[in-house]
């Protein structure tokens, strides 16, 4: 069993979120979950996070589509909070967006930053994989 | 000890002389006066009694001699007290005469020596033994010490001591706890037994020795307490050892936890019964048990035996029981977490005073060793049976982690293939490689540790100069395996391919032919190996570049003059063609051609084998479509609105479609969720998010079928129409909303005015615009609609404006029409009208414009046609 985590989702849809937060709490009790609903106010809780010395999250699932900053978007920004941080932090996007024709675009673009793109809906399955 | 003085000091004595040598006792002639007046009475067996006591009894130079016995005489029982010295010496040194006296002692427990005798005993006693004695008076000074402690504290003479305190020899760290426990005694007058203390001398404080004291009161002849007295042993040697067995242990200890594998100690008992009086942490690993599950009984490893295995086991127990000496065994055991494993164990057994054996052990897990043997074997029975029938030969090719190289198996077909015998090859590569054809030397070798290196499959056709059959082309297979010792197995196969060479040549010249066509041929037609290097391009292609055949072949993209950015784009779709061995089609290429004009290529790139080579290479064929190109785009212009059209719609369809399997998924996993809930209260908030989930995919349906609606309608579908009436229409489909929100209408419409148009757009679009108006009307204010219908510059205009919510446009405006590219299906959205309402205005070549202030309202301005 993997050590104590700190799970950061970032997503708009909140019966998702919902959904994810409890399939994480019942099979991984030990991980530790936060969730935003977009990007912008991701960036503003980490920030909160690393100043009030929580430090970065160990796991991120990441959304694409979402309103005022998207996935993209929140990952740029994010780069420059993650280059100071010594921590590693694992990156999943999770999005619908995601499929066999886009993955590979996704992939040549962002394979640096993220660790791995899922597609919605996502299985419990691979869920549990993420977290392991 | 009490020096108690004697009250039988006027009791007769006798004296005598014992000749050892002569084993002769003559007594004194008062002796018989011992016995009183019965003296008469003693009887002959007298002497021979006292002389049997005499030669138990220990006689040497230091020691008083004291011994006594005991004689019935008449009934009546006496006890003979003899003290005595050496009074002669033989030549030797040895004592050959004692003398003495004896006198009569009432009952064995009554006896004591006298006052001189008592004092003299003791001093020899005490300067015999190897304890220090000693003795201090109340304020702890010496007193009196023997020899021994004389010798420990480093005096000549034992009186020196007389005055000194233990402060005077030790450091405080001894001399002060000491000097407690005297005072302590005193006042208590409780002795101290076998105390441990460590003793740190005054002069050297690295010297340390361990001493275990006794200490008592000491009184003087009529009790009065004068001091203490004590005696001291020195425990120094025993205390290292001690400590030493216990370091050792705990080495032991921490070695075996650290070492994999399991150590124990194994006890049979002579009743057949056994147990692990030691076992190491490791018996976790090898038998998932814990020390104590086997510290009594070995029940839980019997258990742990395989079945098939058991038998063997305690057969090779028995028989190292018997011949007492070493044990060994492979064998499985079934654990409850890994499953079935092989172990090694081995003993050394001893046999205890006792006769119960004693076997000290270690067992390791040798699972991996095991399943390589097996598969070795299976894999050696698998070749011999297939190279029975192969042509060729099969061989196994063994690169140890030293990288000697070593053939384990290689079948017969190599007489036939090689002209070597199988044992040739054994542990050597190098007949093979004599007889591999110089050019193609270089190449083998590379390719075969590259192979060896990175475990992939290796592949290589190559010539041999056998040295009957001559010149011939051989094809060898491998499938190399990292093996858990860091070898490296490849399995293969090698066959001799000259034949098949032999049509190859043939194919050369139909290949040369193949080319003047290729030369022939409009397509640009070229091939080009993995690093981008051209290999072969047609008379087509050199042209495009403008350059010679040499100038071409060799040379990469970038030296050609193409731009790094379409180089790079080439060289990934060749890597892709080789990676994925598919046929590629990139149906539009944009480049420059060598004078500079813009050119569009269509691509068909397919993987290509080399001509005696393995490296992989792909063959592209290049079409010109640049003016098929000209004139798609200018077909494309026209097309411009109604792709653009299109393309939103299809935009659109997509973000629904993904917004359907999104809620879809969100409610398969809450069901998911919902099974295994079992709290009431969770159940309830389960069924919350159910119910929106649902709701939203409700909305995503009918936005999905919308838009399926309208690709069906066809803007084609045109009639006269009034729009004046569909107005009224409309206000009657919402009657109910405006009834309720008491909405007020003003309405300047040109009831005549005429359109030719799509009555189904019409009404959808109507009954948008006033919808909305009525939906984002302000709560706080009486809601008002004005609708305006007129003609303008010969366009029929319809405007709709309200005095609700209004929207901030700097902020929403290009959201407006749903011209964002995510659409969320949650309460702020309000796209899909708009936006349907704008495809169809466009549609029929009006447009759509809007003016909005917040907190004032919103002015939808359509020119209809």
């Amino acid at each position: 069993m993997s050590k104590t985590k700190s799970v950061c989702i970032i997503d708009d849809d909140k019966v998702y979120t919902f959904g994810v937060k409890k399939i994480i709490k019942s099979h991984l009790p030990e991980n530790d979950v936060t969730t935003f609903e977009n990007g912008k106010k991701a960036l503003d809780g980490i920030q909160e996070m690393m100043e009030s010395g929580a430090g970065l999250p160990d796991l991120i699932l990441l959304d694409i589509d979402m309103p005022e900053m998207n996935g993209w978007d929140f990952l740029k920004e994010f780069d420059v909070i993650r280059s100071k941080a010594e921590k590693e932090v694992e990156i999943f996007v999770i999005s619908s967006r995601v499929d066999t024709n886009t993955e590979d675009l996704y992939k040549i673009e962002w394979d640096e930053k993220v660790s791995d793109f899922i597609k919605k809906p996502v299985q419990v399955a691979a869920l549990k994989k993420i977290l392991s | 000890m009490k020096l108690i003085e004697s009250h039988r000091k006027e009791i007769p004595k006798s004296s005598w002389v014992w000749n050892i040598q002569s084993k002769e006792l003559s007594l004194g002639l008062t002796f018989l006066k011992l016995f009183g007046e019965d003296g008469d009475l003693v009887p002959e067996n007298f002497k021979g009694e006292v002389l049997k006591a005499f030669f138990s009894a220990e006689v040497s130079e230091g020691i008083p001699f004291y011994r006594k016995t005991h004689h019935v005489i008449n009934g009546s029982e006496y006890f003979v007290e003899w003290v005595g010295e050496a009074i002669e010496r033989n030549g030797e040194g040895g004592i050959s005469k004692m003398a003495g006296y004896a006198e009569l002692a009432s009952s064995p427990d009554d006896f004591t020596l006298s006052l001189n005798e008592e004092a003299l005993f003791f001093t020899r006693l005490m300067d015999n033994i190897r304890e220090s004695v000693y003795f201090k008076d109340l304020e702890s000074r010496f007193i009196k010490i023997n020899k021994a402690c004389a010798e420990k504290f480093g005096l000549d003479d034992p009186s020196d001591i007389i005055g000194k305190t233990d402060f005077d020899f030790f450091e405080d760290e001894h001399a002060r706890p000491a000097f407690n426990d005297e005072q302590e005694i005193i006042k208590t007058e409780k002795p101290i037994f076998n105390k441990i203390e460590k003793e740190v001398y005054a002069d050297d404080s690295s010297q340390v020795t361990w001493a275990s004291t006794s200490k008592m009161p000491l009184y003087d002849g009529n009790g009065v307490l004068i001091g203490t007295y004590g005696i001291t042993r020195d425990i120094t040697e025993e205390q290292i050892a001690k400590k030493k067995l216990k370091e050792s242990d705990e080495m032991f200890q921490r070695l075996s936890e650290h070492v994999p594998g399991f150590f124990y100690q194994y006890k049979f008992n002579k009743d057949g019964t056994s147990c692990f009086p030691f076992a190491s942490k490791g018996i976790k690993d090898i038998y998932e048990l814990e020390p104590a599950d086997v510290k009594n009984n070995v029940d839980g490893i019997r258990s742990r035996i395989h079945p098939e295995d058991r038998e063997r086991f305690k057969n090779s127990l028995k028989k190292a029981v018997e011949s007492k000496s070493e044990w060994n065994c492979d064998y499985r055991v079934q654990l409850p977490q890994k499953g079935t494993r092989w172990l090694r164990g081995n003993a050394t057994l001893e046999v205890e005073k006792d006769n119960s054996i004693l076997g000290y052990g270690y067992i390791k897990d040798i699972t991996k060793e095991k399943e390589a043997e097996e598969e070795l074997k299976d894999r050696n029975e698998l070749f011999t049976k297939l190279s029975e029938q192969a042509p060729g030969f099969l061989y196994l090719h063994r690169v140890d982690a030293k990288e000697k190289v070593s053939f384990p198996f290689v079948s017969e077909g190599i007489r036939e293939v090689l002209e070597l015998e199988p044992e040739d090859l054994r542990s050597s590569i190098k007949p093979l490689l004599r007889l591999v054809h110089k050019e193609d030397i270089a190449r083998v070798m590379k390719s075969i540790t590259w192979s060896v290196k990175t475990q992939q499959e290796w592949s290589c056709e190559y010539r041999i100069i056998l040295p009957r059959k001559g010149l011939r082309w051989v094809r060898g297979r491998a499938n190399p395996e990292l093996q858990a010792d860091g070898s490296v197995l490849s399995s293969g196969f090698l066959s001799d391919i000259t034949r098949e060479k032999s049509i190859s040549e043939l194919n050369d010249r139909l290949r040369k032919q193949f080319e003047s066509v290729l030369d022939n041929v409009p397509n640009l037609i070229f091939v080009k190996d993995l690093d981008g290097k051209y290999l072969m391009a047609n008379k087509a292609t050199r042209e495009f570049f403008g350059l010679s055949e040499e100038e071409i072949i060799g040379k990469k993209d970038i030296d050609l003059g193409v731009p790094e950015q379409l180089a790079k784009g080439y060289h990934a779709a060749d890597v892709k063609v080789v990676k994925t061995g598919e046929t590629l089609f990139i149906p539009e290429i944009k480049s420059m051609d060598s004078s500079g004009n813009e050119v569009y290529h269509q691509t068909i790139k397919v993987p290509f084998q080399q001509e005696g080579s393995d490296d992989p290479a792909v063959l592209a064929v290049v079409t010109d479509i640049s003016q098929r190109k000209q004139k798609e785009m200018q077909l494309n212009e026209t097309l411009d609105i109604v792709g653009e059209q299109n393309k939103r719609l299809l935009n659109f369809a997509h973000i629904v479609s993904h917004n359907l399997r999104n809620h879809a998924g969100n409610i398969s996993m809450l069901l998911s969720l919902f099974d295994v809930e079992e709290s009431e209260e969770e159940k309830e908030e389960l069924l919350g998010y159910l119910k929106t989930a649902s709701e939203r995919l409700n909305v995503s349906i009918e936005d999905l079928n919308e838009i399926i609606d309208q690709q069906y309608k066809t803007e084609k579908d045109l009639k006269e129409l009034k729009p004046a009436e569909m107005i009224k229409k409309v206000k009657e489909i919402l009657i109910s909303d405006i009834l309720s929100y008491n909405i007020q209408f003003e309405e300047n419409i040109d009831d005549e005015l005429t359109i030719e148009y799509n009555p189904a757009y019409l009404e959808s679009i109507t009954l948008n615009l006033i919808s909305n108006a009525i939906k984002y009307r302000d709560p706080d204010k009486k809601a008002k609609v004005s609708i305006d219908l007129y003609e303008k510059n010969g366009h029929p205009f319809l405007e709709v404006s309200d005095n609700g919510l209004g929207i901030d446009l700097d902020k929403h405006g290009d959201k407006l029409f749903g011209m964002y590219k995510t659409f969320h299906g949650n309460e702020n959205s309000k796209g899909i009208g708009l936006f349907i309402t704008k495809n169809q205005i466009e549609s029929l070549g009006g447009s759509i414009d809007v003016e909005s202030t917040p907190g004032k309202g919103t002015t939808f301005k359509i020119r209809l046609t």
